[in-house]
This record gives C-alpha cells, sequence and structure tokens, in this order.
C-alpha cells in the first residue's frame, strides 16, 4: 500500500519536473524578466525598507524611488541613445577601413594579423541581440515592453514584500526559521551587494572615461562612456569592449589619440580590477576567477548578452546556495532536509525527531 | 529590548517559532502537539535556544552554562 503511495508521489514529482523544464525552456523569455525583476527587488528592498522606517508609506516609498531611478535612466537614454546610434552606424561602417589602417599600423611593427577581413565578417545584428536580425522598431518594441515589465515587477515585489516574506515562511517547518533567515540574508547581502557596486563601478568608468575622450579630442564621446558603464556589467569581455571601441574612434581622428586614448583605458582597467573593484565588493563576491570565466561563458553561450550579465549574481547565488548546502551536509545537520519536507507536507515536520528524542530518553532509563 | 523572534521546543523535541512571518508574535507557554511547556530559552540563564536546527533538536543542555532545559525530566531519570 504504502510502497504505491510513494511510488504515485516520485512519478508525479518526476512528471512535475519535466513538465516545469519544457516551459522553463518555452517561457525563458518571460522568466528572464521575473528574474530580473527580483534582482532590482533584493537591491532596492534596503532603501524602501529605510523609508518605511522613516514613517513614508510603503506605496509611496516604492514608487518614489522607481520614478527617480526610472527619470534617471530616461534622462540618460533621451541624452545619450540618438548619439550611440549615429555612432554605432559610423562604426558598422568604418571599422572595416579602420581595421585596415590598425593592420598596416600593426604590419610597420612586424605585427601581421587579419583584421580587416575580421571586421567584414562580424555579424552585427547577432553581436547586438544575440539572435537572428529581426525589424529594428519590433526590437525596440520588445525591449520597451521589457522594461515596462520589469519596473512594474519590481514595483510589485517591493510593495508586497511582506506578503511574499509570509509566503515563502509557510513552507518552512517550526524551528527552521532562523536557517531560512540567514539563507535570505545571504542572498540579499550578495545580490543587492553585487547591483549597488556594479553602480558604483559603472559610474566610475562612465565618468573616467568621458573626462579621457573629451580630453583627447574623440568623437562621441558620451556614446563611449555610457558603452563602456554599461559593458562593465560583462565580466571579462566588458573591459575589452570598454577599450577597444573608443580606441578604434579616436584611430580615425589620429594613431598619437589612440594609443593615448589606449594607455589611459587599460590603465583605467588595472585600476579598477585591483583597487576599485575589491574596495566596492569586499568579500561579497569572492568569486574565483576561472568561477566567473566558466559562468560567463556558459550564461553568454546560453543566453548571448543577457546570459553574460546575469552570469555574475548567478554564480554569485550558486555561492550562496552551495556554502549553505555544505554547512547543513555538517555532522550536526538532520537526515531530513527541507525539500523533503516541502514535497510531503501533510507529514509531521519532526516527527523522526521526537522519535529519536523519545528512544534516547528511554536509553537513558 | 525584547527579543522579537526565536526558536524554542517542548520536552518531545517539538520545535516551534515566533516572531517569524505566519508564526505566533510571543512565545507560546504549550506545545500544540502534546501540551507539555515550550522552553524558549534556558531557564537557568536565559540564553537562547540554538538556531541550527539540527542542533536545537539534539541539544539537551545549556551550552553557555551547562544546565538542563527540561530541570524536571532530569530528576524524573535521575531519581
Ligand atoms: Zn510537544
Ligand atoms: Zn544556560
Amino acid at each position: 500500500m504504502i510502497r504505491i503511495e510513494i511510488s504515485y508521489r516520485a512519478i508525479l514529482i518526476l512528471a512535475l519536473m519535466l513538465i516545469s523544464l519544457w516551459a522553463l525552456t518555452k517561457l525563458w523569455p518571460i522568466i528572464l524578466l521575473i528574474l530580473t525583476a527580483f534582482i532590482f527587488h533584493t537591491a532596492l528592498l534596503p532603501y524602501v525598507e529605510w523609508m518605511v522606517r522613516k514613517g513614508l508609506p510603503r506605496t509611496l516609498s516604492v514608487l518614489l524611488i522607481l520614478l527617480v531611478i526610472v527619470g534617471v535612466l530616461a534622462g540618460l537614454s533621451a541624452l545619450v541613445v540618438p548619439a550611440m546610434v549615429d555612432e554605432f552606424t559610423n562604426l558598422k561602417s568604418d571599422l572595416p577601413d579602420d581595421a585596415r589602417d590598425l593592420q598596416n599600423l600593426l604590419d610597420d611593427f612586424g605585427i601581421h594579423v587579419e583584421l580587416e577581413q575580421r571586421a567584414r565578417d562580424i555579424d552585427w545584428d547577432h553581436l547586438i541581440s544575440g539572435s537572428a536580425a529581426v525589424d529594428y522598431g519590433q526590437r525596440a518594441l520588445t525591449i520597451l515592453l521589457g522594461i515596462i515589465t520589469v519596473v512594474v515587477l519590481t514595483a510589485y515585489l517591493l510593495v508586497d514584500t511582506p506578503r511574499l516574506s509570509r509566503f515563502v515562511y509557510q513552507f518552512v517547518p517550526p524551528g527552521r526559521e532562523p536557517e531560512m533567515e540567514h539563507f535570505l540574508t545571504a542572498m540579499n547581502r550578495v545580490v543587492g551587494g553585487y547591483i549597488r557596486g556594479q553602480v558604483v563601478t559603472s559610474a566610475c568608468i562612465f565618468v573616467y572615461t568621458l573626462i579621457v575622450l573629451l580630453a583627447v579630442g574623440v568623437p562621441n564621446a558620451v556614446a563611449f562612456a555610457v558603452l563602456a558603464a554599461f559593458v562593465d556589467i560583462i565580466p571579462l569581455i566588458g573591459a575589452t569592449i570598454a577599450v577597444v571601441f573608443p580606441t578604434v574612434a579616436a584611430f580615425r581622428e589620429s594613431p598619437t589619440q589612440a594609443i593615448i586614448v589606449l594607455a589611459l583605458l587599460m590603465a583605467y582597467q588595472q585600476f579598477e580590477d585591483r583597487v576599485l573593484t575589491p574596495r566596492v565588493y569586499g568579500q561579497t563576491l569572492n568569486l574565483p576567477p576561472l568561477v566567473v570565466l566558466v559562468a560567463v561563458l556558459i550564461g553568454g553561450r546560453l543566453l548571448g548578452i543577457a546570459g553574460a550579465l546575469l552570469a555574475m549574481p548567478a554564480a554569485a547565488v550558486a555561492r550562496v546556495g552551495f556554502d549553505y548546502w555544505m554547512e547543513r551536509r555538517g555532522p550536526a545537520a538532520p537526515p531530513t532536509g527541507p525539500v523533503e519536507e516541502l514535497l510531503a507536507p501533510d507529514e509531521p515536520a519532526m516527527e523522526k525527531e521526537a522519535v529519536r528524542g523519545r528512544r534516547t530518553r528511554r536509553r537513558k532509563v | 529590548m525584547a527579543v522579537e523572534r526565536g526558536v524554542g521546543k517542548c520536552e518531545q523535541n517539538h520545535a516551534g517559532s515566533f516572531g517569524y512571518p505566519t508564526r505566533p508574535e510571543t512565545p507560546y507557554d504549550f506545545c500544540p502537539q502534546c501540551g507539555n511547556p515550550m522552553v524558549w530559552s534556558c531557564p537557568n540563564c536565559e540564553s537562547p535556544l540554538p538556531d541550527d536546527p539540527g542542533e536545537l533538536v539534539s541539544a539537551r543542555f545549556c551550552r553557555n552554562c551547562g544546565s538542563s532545559y527540561f530541570p524536571q525530566e532530569e530528576g524524573e531519570t535521575q531519581s
């Protein structure tokens, strides 16, 4: 009897897992939006809680914070997007020529590379969207809808955080709440710390790049500064993009300018890697470089730019989960895991422990 | 400052908690599963019960002062 019941449950769980896996692949764009909203929720929650503690109504606090952020971003885009579109169009048409010039220069130094052909071979649509070319208007609309969805979802999550935590805690058996709390706190610290740190480093690289490019006299300095701030989010590859594109643009002016820009921007990358990033992130994101590399490669391969952007927070979250799991495997950990109890909520959670406790007492007598 | 949240158990090792979402706001006196008194802190030194779920279930004595969480029970077994 019991065995049949268990196997039914196993089949049911297996079926549910397969269905969720299938749904995951089908609904990936939507899940991506929800994930992004959760990341922003985590990053913004401390500020909302702070305003609530100061006596503001929760909804008002959320609206104020999101209004400021959306306002700043919209202002920046209005300033920058037209210039960026211009610059990218120039870049696309000029890159093969620039590459030839650069190739000739490198030839003079005795370095032979096939840059021109490679520049011609770049699939720009694929590079920008991670998928085949779609009509630009439609793509812009999709991006806009995505941004609106993320903002609305984030607002909803921020307003409803108390109910959300009640929902999570109802699955936690009595006595395990501190563990859940530690886990959630660690998650918040890592994901929130990552986002807040990223804002700081992006702002720094924006200001520095802008100053360098304006001083040297590279056209479209603002666009390149914004590009640098954005690609700074992508680990490893971002640094190269942030340096190469402005250098190529400077090269169009003169090789001397290009060398100055290259040297100054590369110097900044060193500064960011050695001084800024360790200071800003501290221990919150202390991931081994190899883990970062693998995470970015996998993320980029699976999801294009979105994957590369999500790689770092995902790796950080995985690390928290791993630490948590390792801790649970210690000798003090009880044999029953939370997953088991989640799947079988009809069984009294502490029954096994209760039996164990009674046995110990009997032995004592 | 009063304790806002915490974990406890009865002498039958039924764990409980207060102050967390969906749980009672203050410590309650009796175990809803067996009716025995709940223990929320060491009866001798007032230090809280261990946070770790495994430790919470296995602990019979306070790690701070060494006294039993359930003095009556110890008295019964020793006599
Ligand atoms: Zn009980
Ligand atoms: Zn004690």
